[in-house]
């Protein structure tokens, strides 16, 4: 045992030992003021059974808050875990006081609610436990996934039991980030409805999962930043039947989803880079004869370059690719560089890698050849879609590099950027505030502070 | 979109359901009136429609708000001035905060509020009832809350999501299913219910009580204000008297009611003055409070002749803290908290207006011989005069009417008697009281109306026999009630409320009950099924009770103790099932080895073995379904199906080149497989045949894509070439490894289990082998210790025995012909053997027929059989072999009958004082015993045991009764003696039989036997190893000739000649004869034998 195993053993042995003791004096009390109802000294009895019933109460409260934090239960390799609700706070005070009402006054009738009371965590506890058995999860997402779009899931959930149906499941998925409430938050909950937002960590609800048989449900679900979401796992929960006990299983699983910037019409970027669609309108036009290599079909490839010869050469179709104007290459260049003395960088920088999202996008359906240089990753110049997932792939993950953080990647300057490549035409998108005197026609320099 | 609106509906189904259930339990209390019904019922049923999106009758929440708190001084005027109690606007405001939240527009919070309303009103009317209907709609509130939290859960849960675009339910195999929620939801509420109902009994059960619940307090039980009966009797008022048929209590019987001679009444309080209007009781404020001593209260001693009456009394919560029993009440149990006893013999407890009580009394209800009541004539205490004899001043005519109608009454009783009668016959009963101008109201009964309800009777009759000098005094009460035959209670309603008298004679102090009433005073009832069903509802209630009500820590011992007995005799059951299960193994694997080969028990095993071979085919048919299902192909992956299917598939595909191509490519398939190359998804025929590197499967595959690619049909010798290119696969011997098919798995399995399985009976058989030896050395050594003990009679016992046995000649005679079959079994009188610990002198037959039976021929033969001198059974000769077999077995309890006879006569003898008649016929039961004792069956022996131990314990305690103290002491340890020794010698006769493994045993048992002279012993021997020799022929073939000379010198030794004589004959026999005749004779006849 760790360390913070050990300690946290002494804290669960010490709520446990103060548990027992309020419970267990509430208990005794009850037991005198019952032994006192002989004598008829009612004061008394009645005093001793308010205070035992207060006890009784106090035990309650205090042990309340305990269980509902998550217990898990690895001890016996089931990957369950619980927490209570806030209903379940309210139904254990009132078995409790129930409880020990019941030992107080003899009442038979108070003897079979309290055993009713029981009976009912007994059992809702064994259906959830069956519900959550045996259970298989998959989800399928699309290839692309762009911010703020919607996208379709298809989350299915397989019961492998023969006889017993699951009920009310709730399906999320892991990403290594959860959130935690308190009791406080839960019972406000409840009272004033809830105040999370659906998200990840609650994607499906299935009502009924019928004995070995599958249900698969499609959800449209809108990723709301870019990155890179790393999958660790599901997470089937389940407060069937009667709400009290949220049970949770863990699936572990691995996988990442990784979401593009959303590239938007460059229409709305026209202001920052006035010199762009003109200028851009002009480099269509010209379109040079000379070859410039032989390479391999691919589709998307207009079947006017197909080189007949070529192809029948080497047996697979080639194409021929001419040499381009060079302004109808484009070096998109994102400064990761982080400075802190710019006022909402972080906000900055994500309309900088939508910009250069955008501008990548925009280049590509024209025709143009385009590559991403950042100081961490580069890209050759390219044609397509492909290549611009490439793109776009880089971009979704790229993050502002503060200066502290050492890096083992090594990593380009803007300056060595400016030098690469004279021929073809730079966007450069920087925090620095030094690069904005470049008077080269081919550079354009977009200062960050002003998006 | 999914459709989610069945859940919605069914949720919101259930929640209106719930929320009606509730107003519905509350309506059933009676509390609410008429108004809120109807404009609750209203409401429900226009918020059911109005509860959608967009409808115009919904309210916003703030405005339901503000319309909840307006209310509030509503709440306060109904209080003050409408209601005039707390219940009136408690309910009003329940149902009108309900009806505000069920047309808001309703949140999730709202529903809670909606269901939390509904749980209130539920227990406002617990607090309003104690009927059992609200225990129906308490259950079904339950069920209904749980179909609701669940549906309320689902909907959560949903709200908490994404909505899916989609949503479908695929089976095992893909296939599409429509997805049925709410059966599902249904079936887990009842699902829910009963492992609710399952947890809860146990639960309840088991909950640790630290107390006895003297008082089953209700929710709130409403006190039944007792109309009928009260602590006073006043007269004169007029008019109706109403009749409320609600139930007072429930009284259970011990006794069989129906076999009481005269039901009692139950009594409640006695008041003894009069002022000429009403009746009261001044000394019942003189009380004392008892004590309970060991859980009783004991409130008088019993009579000198007592008869028990154990009643159970289930009162409802009354107005009264009379506690009510039958006449002469002896205790009280402590169920109740405290008992008060009165001078003026009147019981009462603590108040219990909220409560009901059970509780426990015992009354003796003997009455002391009429002819002894009829003597009384001991004059009067003068305590006695001075309550029991004040009369007011009255009318004259009283007096002499009274004189007149006990004209010729000679005694106190007679008196009493003819004035009963005397009122009975020319007074009517009514309930209607009419005056004339008469002042004094009994006088005007008396002379004028003549007619009154039972009050006036008792009056009349007490103050009539008050003027002739006959202390009496009336007794308020209820009459008996009506019986329910289903569970043996009394159900005594207000109705039933009665006065009568009760008339005190001194000599035996005695209140003797008289009832002036007419019969039309009593209640009649009525047999029809609506009164039927009244009664089991009754016992149900009752039932609820007594196992729920007042379960206590008393009752949980006892339950607990139950269980206990319970598990024990199922573990003795189970021993006893598991040693015979033994024995029966070793009998058929005895029988087995004999070559007798039990027919029964083949066709049994046959039958489960086709069974489980047809089990295991059906199995395998259905996954080939499956699998065909999924993959055609599979079809050829079991032999038998490929022999089944494939020559009828090649037919059909006769005509069809494609489709034959299909079938021979998939044939090369499973074949191929099985040589462990399986054809991948992705891979191309081509691109298979290729990775095979077989030649076959080229040249199999290029037939397959000409046919199965082009219209071309294979020939006649190309469809040969393919069928002998798949057999040559077939036969091909491949470098791939075979994977082990699921079939050889199960096959390989199956082999392991049984290898495993017979391994084990093996291992079981040796086992069983080396217990039975040890069983058969325990045995030898419980026989010895049992035969060193050398039992001779005790000198008690020898010494009575001489003073009988006088005559010469066998006693067994007279005792077989007294029990020859085809007597009467049964003699004996019925009820407890006098001397018997529970002997009840209520249930003693008459002296008449005990006569009859002490004069049957039967029992003077018994009486002759002990007094021979000499008593050996062995020694009759003159018995029919059927007669003989029956009296070396004679039956227990006919013997044992006539036994009792015998002592019921020493009992009668003893009670007329003739002593000496009676230790004769005790000396004559000890007689028999003694010679019953001595025989050579161990059924006799057990039985003479039995007898002489039932002997001396009526010894014993005739002893005890002319206390003879130290002789009691000594019969005392005879009896107990005999018992031990009829137990010990059961339980030797179990372990001979025990030891039956192997009769070099049982021979040692034998001359053990013998040499301690224990006939009946040896006896059980020889039948064992008879039975063992039986079991094996070869032990008499071959082990014979090896223990013969044992088995022959234990013979000679033995004194009883019956038994040499059957051995002798059958080891005779056995010598001579073939081994198998002799083997086939010897069983012949050992079974004749024994």
């Amino acid at each position: 045992m760790d360390s913070k195993a050990i300690q946290d053993f002494k804290r669960i042995a010490k709520e446990f030992f103060i548990t027992t003791f309020l419970l267990g004096s509430a208990l005794v009390l009850a037991v005198v003021s019952n032994s006192l109802l002989q004598t008829g000294d009612y004061q008394l009895v009645v005093g001793t059974t308010i205070l035992s019933l207060v006890l009784a109460g106090i035990g309650g409260l205090y042990s309340v808050p305990k269980l509902s934090r998550r217990v898990n239960l690895e001890l016996f390799s089931w990957r369950f875990s619980y927490s209570a609700t806030p209903e379940m706070a309210f139904f254990f005070v009132l078995t409790i006081i129930v409880g020990f009402s019941a030992i107080n006054t003899g009442n038979n009738l108070l003897y079979l609610v309290f055993s009713v009371l029981i009976a009912v965590i007994i059992a809702s506890g064994i259906i959830s436990e069956g519900s959550l058995r045996k259970l298989d999860v998959s989800l399928r997402f699309p290839e692309h996934i762009f911010a703020n779009q919607e996208t379709l899931l298809e989350l299915s959930l397989i019961n492998r039991k023969k006889l017993l149906p699951s009920f009310s499941l709730t399906v999320g998925v892991n990403t290594g980030e959860e959130e935690k409430k308190n009791l406080f938050v839960k019972v406000q909950e409840l009272f004033l409805g809830p105040q999370q937002e659906k998200g990840f960590g609650k994607l499906a609800h299935y009502s009924i999962l019928p004995n070995n048989s599958k249900v698969s449900q499609r959800i449209s679900y809108t990723f709301r930043k870019r990155g890179n979401y790393q999958i660790t796992g599901f997470m089937i929960s389940t407060k069937f039947p009667f709400g009290f006990l949220r049970k949770v299983q863990e699936k572990e699983a691995a996988g990442e989803v990784i979401v593009y910037p959303e590239p938007q019409p460059i229409s709305s970027f026209a202001a920052s880079i006035p010199v762009l669609t003109g200028w851009l309108e002009s480099s269509q036009k010209g379109n040079s004869t000379d070859l410039y290599r032989m390479r391999q079909y691919v589709p998307n490839d207009s079947m006017r370059y197909i080189d007949w010869k070529a192809t029948a050469k080497t047996r697979r179709l080639m194409v021929k690719e001419f040499t381009t104007e060079d302004e109808r290459r484009f070096s998109l260049v994102l400064d990761d560089q982080q400075i802190d003395d710019l006022a909402d960088f972080q906000e900055k920088f994500e309309r900088a890698v939508v910009l250069i999202a955008s501008l990548a996008d925009y280049l590509t359906k024209q025709g143009s050849e385009v590559r991403l240089l950042t100081p961490k990753e580069q890209t050759d110049f390219g044609l397509g879609t492909e290549h611009l997932y490439k793109i776009f792939r880089i971009l979704a993950l790229i993050q502002p590099r503060s200066q502290n953080i050492i890096d083992n990647k090594p990593t380009k300057s803007i300056s060595e950027f400016l030098e690469m490549d004279k021929n073809d035409f730079k966007i450069i998108v920087t925090p620095l505030p030094s690069l904005m005197t470049t008077n080269n026609i081919r550079i354009k320099v977009i200062s960050l502070s002003k998006l | 979109m999914i459709k989610s609106n069945t859940l919605e509906k069914y949720f919101k189904i259930c929640s209106y359901l719930l929320i009606t259930q509730g107003f519905l339990t509350l309506c059933l209390t009676g509390n609410v009136d008429f108004i809120s019904m109807v404009l609750y019922s209203i409401a429900l049923i226009l918020s059911w429609y109005s509860d959608k999106a967009d409808s115009k009758l919904q309210i916003k929440p703030q405005t339901a708000n503000w319309l909840a708190i307006s209310f509030l001084p509503f709440v306060y005027i109904d209080f003050r001035y409408i209601s005039s109690s707390y219940v009136g606007p408690l309910i009003h405001y329940s149902l009108f905060i309900s009806i505000f939240n069920l047309f808001k527009v309703k949140a999730d919070r709202d529903w809670v509020f909606l269901y939390l309303i509904a749980v209130f009103e539920i227990l406002l009317a617990a607090t309003l009832t104690i009927d059992i209907t609200f225990i129906i709609m308490l259950s079904i509130f339950l069920l209904l809350i749980l179909a609701t939290l669940e549906a309320f859960e689902v909907k959560r849960s949903q709200g908490e999501v994404y909505k899916p675009k989609e949503e479908k339910l695929l089976n095992q195999i893909g296939r599409a299913l429509p997805l049925r929620r709410i059966t599902y939801l249904v079936g887990v509420t009842f699902a829910i219910v009963l492992l609710i109902g399952m947890i809860t009994a146990p639960v309840f059960l088991m909950i640790p009580r630290l107390n006895t619940n003297f008082m089953a307090r209700s929710f709130g039980a409403t006190t039944v204000s007792i109309t009928g009966f009260s602590d006073v009797v006043e007269l004169g008022q007029v008019g109706d008297i109403k009749k409320s048929e609600q139930v007072v209590m429930n009284v259970r019987l011990k006794t069989d009611a129906t076999k009481l001679a005269k039901l009692p009444k139950w009594r409640g309080v006695t008041l003894s003055q009069y002022n000429g209007r009403s009746w009261s009781e001044p000394r019942r404020e003189q009380r004392k409070a008892l004590r309970p001593i060991d859980g009783l209260y004991k409130v008088d001693e019993p009579s000198k002749n007592p008869f028990l009456l154990e009643q159970t009394f289930y009162l409802e919560p009354l107005s009264t803290p009379v506690v009510f029993v039958a006449p002469r009440p002896l205790t009280v149990n402590n169920q109740l908290p405290s008992l008060y006893s009165t001078t003026s013999d009147t019981l009462t407890t603590a108040d219990h207006s909220y409560k009901q009580i059970v509780y426990t009394a015992y009354s003796d209800i003997s009455l002391p011989p009429l002819t002894e009541l009829k003597k009384d004539e001991q004059p009067y205490s003068q305590e006695t005069k001075d309550h029991y004899l004040q009369v007011p001043d009255m009318d004259e005519r009283v007096a002499k009417l009274a004189q007149d109608v006990t004209q010729g009454a000679t005694t106190r009783f007679d008196k009493a008697r003819a004035i009963e009668q005397y009122l009975k016959k020319n007074y009517s009963y009514s309930l209607e009281m009419k005056r004339t101008g008469e002042v004094d109201p009994l006088v005007d009964f008396l002379f004028n109306t003549q007619q009154g309800h039972c009050e006036y009777f008792a009056s009349a009759m007490v103050i009539m026999l008050r003027h002739i000098g006959v202390a009496a005094r009336i007794v308020n009460g209820f009459q008996t009630g009506e019986y329910n035959e289903v569970n043996n209670t009394f159900t005594i309603r207000q109705s039933e409320a009665h006065s009568w008298v009760e008339v005190y004679f001194p000599t035996t102090d005695t209140w003797m009950d008289f009832d002036p009433t007419p019969s039309a005073g009593f209640s009649q009832y009525t047999n029809n099924i609506a009164n039927k069903l009244k009664k089991y509802f009754s016992a149900v209630r009752m039932l609820w009770l007594d196992y729920v009500v007042t379960y206590d820590s008393e009752r949980q011992s006892y339950l607990s103790t139950r269980v206990r007995d319970t598990v024990s005799s199922y573990k003795s059951s189970l021993e006893s099932y598991i040693f015979n299960f033994r024995r029966y193994l070793l009998n058929s694997y005895n029988n087995f080895s004999t070559g007798q080969i039990p027919v029964k028990n083949l066709a049994i095993i046959g039958i489960l073995g086709s069974l489980t071979i047809l089990t295991f085919l059906t199995w395998q048919f259905r996954q080939l379904l499956k699998g065909w299902q999924l993959a055609p192909g599979k079809l050829f992956s079991s032999w038998w199906a490929r022999q089944l299917f494939l020559p009828w598939l090649r037919w059909r595909t006769k005509n069809n080149p494609q489709q034959s191509a299909v079938l021979f490519y998939n044939e090369m398939l499973v074949v191929l497989e099985k040589k462990g190359f399986k054809k991948q998804k992705h891979q191309t025929p081509l691109e298979f045949a290729t990775n095979t590197k077989l030649s076959e499967v080229a040249e199999l595959t290029n037939y397959y894509n000409n046919v199965r690619f082009s219209n071309i049909k294979l020939n006649q010798q190309e469809e040969k070439q393919v069928r002998e290119l798949i057999k040559k696969l077939a036969k091909k011997k491949t470098v791939n490894k075979i994977p082990v098919s699921n079939l050889k798995r199960l096959g390989l399995a199956t082999s392991a289990v049984s290898l495993l399985f017979l391994l084990g009976a093996t291992v079981f058989y040796f086992y069983n082998e080396r217990h039975m030896s040890v069983s058969s050395r325990l045995a030898k050594n419980q026989i010895l210790s049992f035969t060193n003990e050398n039992y001779r009679s005790p000198r008690l016992v020898e010494k009575i025995i001489g003073q009988v046995r006088q005559q010469p000649g066998n006693g067994a005679l007279d005792l077989a012909e007294a029990l020859a079959p085809g007597q009467p079994a049964e003699v004996a009188p019925k009820g407890k053997l006098p001397w018997d610990d529970y002997f009840d002198p209520a249930s003693q037959p008459t002296k008449d027929e005990l006569a009859k039976i002490f004069e049957r021929p039967e029992i003077a033969l018994i009486e002759k059989a002990a007094t021979y001198k000499t008593f050996d059974i062995s020694e009759l000769t003159n018995l029919t072999p059927q007669h003989k077999i029956f009296v070396n077995n004679l039956d227990h309890l006919t013997v044992i009958d006539r036994v009792d006879v015998l002592l019921w006569k020493a009992y009668v003898q003893f009670r007329e004082g003739k002593t000496k008649e009676c230790e004769r016929t005790f000396a004559l039961v000890i007689s028999l015993g003694d010679n019953l004792r001595q025989d050579y069956s161990v059924n006799n022996v057990s039985l003479g045991y039995r007898v002489l131990a039932r002997g001396s314990l009526a010894i014993a305690k005739y002893n005890l009764l002319s206390d003879n103290e130290d002789q009691a002491k000594e019969w005392f340890s005879i009896m107990r003696r005999s018992y031990q020794r009829r137990t010990r010698l059961q339980y030797l006769v179990g372990q001979i039989h025990l030891a039956g493994g192997s009769d070099r045993n049982l021979t040692e048992l034998f001359a053990l036997a013998v040499q301690k002279d224990e006939p009946a012993l040896a006896q059980q021997a020889t039948v064992a190893i008879g039975q063992a020799w039986l079991n094996n022929p070869n032990q008499v073939i071959l082990g014979l000739s090896k223990q013969r000379k044992l088995f022959l010198m234990a013979l000679t030794e033995i004194k009883k000649k019956e038994i040499v004589k059957t051995a002798n004959s059958c080891l005779e026999t056995s010598t001579k004869m073939s081994f198998f005749d002799r083997w086939k004779e010897f069983r012949e006849r050992y079974k004749k034998r024994f």
